[in-house]
């Protein structure tokens, strides 16, 4: 029995032990991939990695989910230290993008080795700066429990609605989501990304509020109906809405926030040929179309994805409608984030 | 027995082997230098310096994080919440905690396992899949607890508990539990029956039993497992991160959120510092106390 004991804890050790190497490790043809978390994983796992892992025997891709960032710390110690970056691709937002283009952790995109560049939106393609590609959009809009509003949601202004006080939910400005809401709310409030302040009056005004700590926990409360309205990722609510849930989503007027998200390859990456295939493929038809369909609803940055019928509630489906929504000026808002932040601590934290 | 002791310790003298070898706890010394005593340098360093892109700025020496945090009252108002979240858990871990301590000590041998068992049951799962037991029972309408109310007719409106300090509160009291149990017991095991037996031979009650014998002889274990308890919840990150929700300010989510979302590693570095330094304050205080209060313990 004891033997059996020591035996057991022996091998659990051992795969831990493996385990942990494999994440952080480089040997064997391995590329370590951030990916998202939750079900939003699957494109990535299903439509990217499958058919990557198939065409290239022997080569193993680690998606490892990660929607905070914490990644970037890991990758800045190891180039700080002179070693190569214990991540290979890594999927950003604008913002992140371009605050990780400035840390000089992105590698520049070789386009001779990503021939699907030449397919994609010149809109998306110039916000890359040259860094990484524009795998996907998505859409920060107005999510909402369908059984608990009575008065659908048309505009951002509508969350002020008396209807729904106390039954909004947030995430802070330390996330994507909460920024892009924030500067939402500051552009119908007479302000915009250079002047915020009369945003934080009107965010103000919304208390109480539920603060989430993350979008995928900010879902998980529309989910236990612990919130009935708030602003939510397009690709999240349609999660939600496959789940059988009441949740909906709108396009609110003057606009759904739009945000790129890039596939970059990290700065000193010890895989940077096999990465621009997984660039390249990533920005093809067959791989845009699978994502942009049910339930994933990811926005396709080629020009030439015919976009789904059921994807109509989440990503527009013709150029015009692509044309109306908004866009932040992120190079402005991205040096100002911290100290936004900052505000938000002070003004909301509880 | 006696003499064989003494046959060895004069065998030791004779081989000139020190009686305690102090070169034995050298492995242990070094792991603590390297993996302690280090890190910790490095920490309060990286609040002494400028750092950019991932670098420290050479020659860029500067108390400028330290008075930045220092002189500002909203960290005041967050450490204080965090030290009211800490002191709270303990207070809630004492008052749910001892009766069990005392109820383990006064049954027979087969209820004493189960009761051992469901004392340490809160270790044996993962503080962070208990954390997010502890959401589907308090999260929301569909929350269990709001889900009965509701049934019941006890309430109209779900109650707001999940991403508040009680909701913190209650994740932290159950999963700390344990250590503050498991030290009173073994004080009140060690405790010597006679001195109760004395007690109600002179015509004590019960209650004056307990609260003239019993409870000031396991204070050193109240205590123990206080200091254990409130150090365990000031510092803790994982409850109030899942249980809090987001901008829950006590330091160390805010440390996390410096580090990882805006890669401010010197603000990070100062208050990881002053949690440090306040956590080993708070123990040292409570080891005075504990001299003070408890002479008979010397």
């Amino acid at each position: 029995m004891r033997t059996s004991l020591a035996l057991t804890t022996c091998v659990a050790l051992l795969c831990t032990m493996i385990g942990t190497a494999s994440v952080h490790g480089q040997a064997g043809g391995e590329i370590v991939m951030i990916s998202y978390a939750g079900p939003s994983q699957e494109p990535h796992r299903l439509f990217l990695v499958d058919p990557f892992e198939k065409a290239h025997p022997g080569v193993k891709v680690i998606l490892v989910p990660d929607e905070s960032g914490e990644y970037v710390a890991r990758v800045q110690t190891a180039l700080a230290a002179g070693r190569p970056s214990p991540v290979d691709l890594a999927p950003n937002g604008e913002p992140p993008h371009l605050r990780l283009i400035g840390l000089g952790l992105l590698e520049k995109t070789t386009t001779s080795l990503v021939p699907n560049l030449d397919e994609v939106y010149d809109v998306f393609r110039q916000k890359s700066q040259g860094y990484g590609v524009p795998a996907t959009y998505s859409l920060i809009g107005i999510a909402y429990n369908s059984k608990r509003v009575t008065k659908v949601p048309r505009g951002w202004k509508d969350l002020w609605d008396p209807a729904y006080k106390g039954k909004v939910g947030l995430t802070s400005t330390a996330s994507n989501l909460g920024l892009g809401f924030l500067i939402a709310a500051a552009k119908i409030n007479g302000g915009d990304e250079n002047n915020l302040d009369p945003v934080w009056d009107a965010v103000k005004k919304l208390q109480p509020f539920v603060i989430a700590p993350n979008p995928t926990a900010l879902a998980q409360l529309f989910e236990r109906e612990e919130i009935v309205i708030g602003p939510l990722w397009s690709t999240d609510a349609a999660v939600l809405a496959a789940k059988g849930l009441p949740i909906k989503f709108v396009k609110p007027e003057p606009g759904a926030i739009a945000i790129v998200s890039f596939l970059s390859i990290m700065h000193n990456s010890q895989h940077v040929q096999l990465a621009h295939e997984l660039l390249n493929r990533v920005l093809s038809v067959d791989y845009q179309t699978k994502a942009a369909a049910k339930p994933y609803f990811f926005g396709p940055t080629n020009v030439k994805v015919r976009v789904p019928a059921e994807a109509a509630e989440y990503i527009p489906t013709t150029v015009a409608e692509v044309r109306r929504l908004q866009t932040v000026n992120w190079p402005v808002v991205v040096p100002k984030r911290a100290a936004i932040v900052e505000r938000w601590n002070r003004e909301f934290a509880r | 027995m006696a003499t064989r002791v003494t046959h060895l310790t004069n065998l030791a003298r004779f081989w000139r082997i020190p009686r305690h070898p102090g070169w034995a706890v050298a492995p242990a010394v070094a792991y603590l230098i390297v993996f302690l005593a280090l890190p910790l340098v490095l920490l309060f360093a990286f609040g002494l310096v400028d750092i950019r892109d991932g670098r420290v700025v050479p020659g860029s020496w500067t108390f400028s994080h330290y008075v930045g945090v220092l002189v500002d009252p909203f960290y005041y108002r967050i450490f204080l919440r965090t030290l009211y979240m800490g002191i709270a858990a303990t207070v809630l871990c004492l008052v749910f905690g001892y009766p069990v301590a005392y109820l383990f000590t006064r049954v027979g041998a087969g209820a004493r396992k189960v009761l051992l068992v469901m004392i340490l049951a809160p270790l044996l799962t993962n503080a962070i899949v208990r954390a997010f037991g502890w959401m589907i029972i308090l999260g929301g309408r569909k929350g269990l607890l709001n889900n009965a109310l509701l049934t019941l007719g006890l309430i109209h409106e779900p109650v707001k508990i999940l991403y508040t300090m009680p909701a913190v509160l209650i994740g932290l009291t159950q999963i700390q539990l344990p250590f503050m149990v498991l030290p009173i017991i073994a004080m009140l095991e060690n405790q010597d029956q006679t001195l109760r037996d004395a007690a109600e031979g002179l015509g004590a009650t019960w209650s004056q039993t307990f609260f003239h014998v019993t409870l000031p002889l396991s204070l050193p274990g109240v205590l123990t497992g206080s200091a254990l308890v409130f150090v365990i919840s000031y510092t803790n990150f994982a409850v109030p991160a899942l249980l809090g929700g987001g901008s829950f300010a006590v330091i160390p989510t805010y440390i996390f959120e410096q580090i990882s979302a805006l890669l401010e590693w010197s603000r990070g570095a100062v208050l990881s510092s002053l949690l440090l330094l306040t956590a080993l304050a708070t123990v040292w205080i409570f080891n005075r106390l504990s001299a003070a209060l408890l002479p008979w313990t010397k």
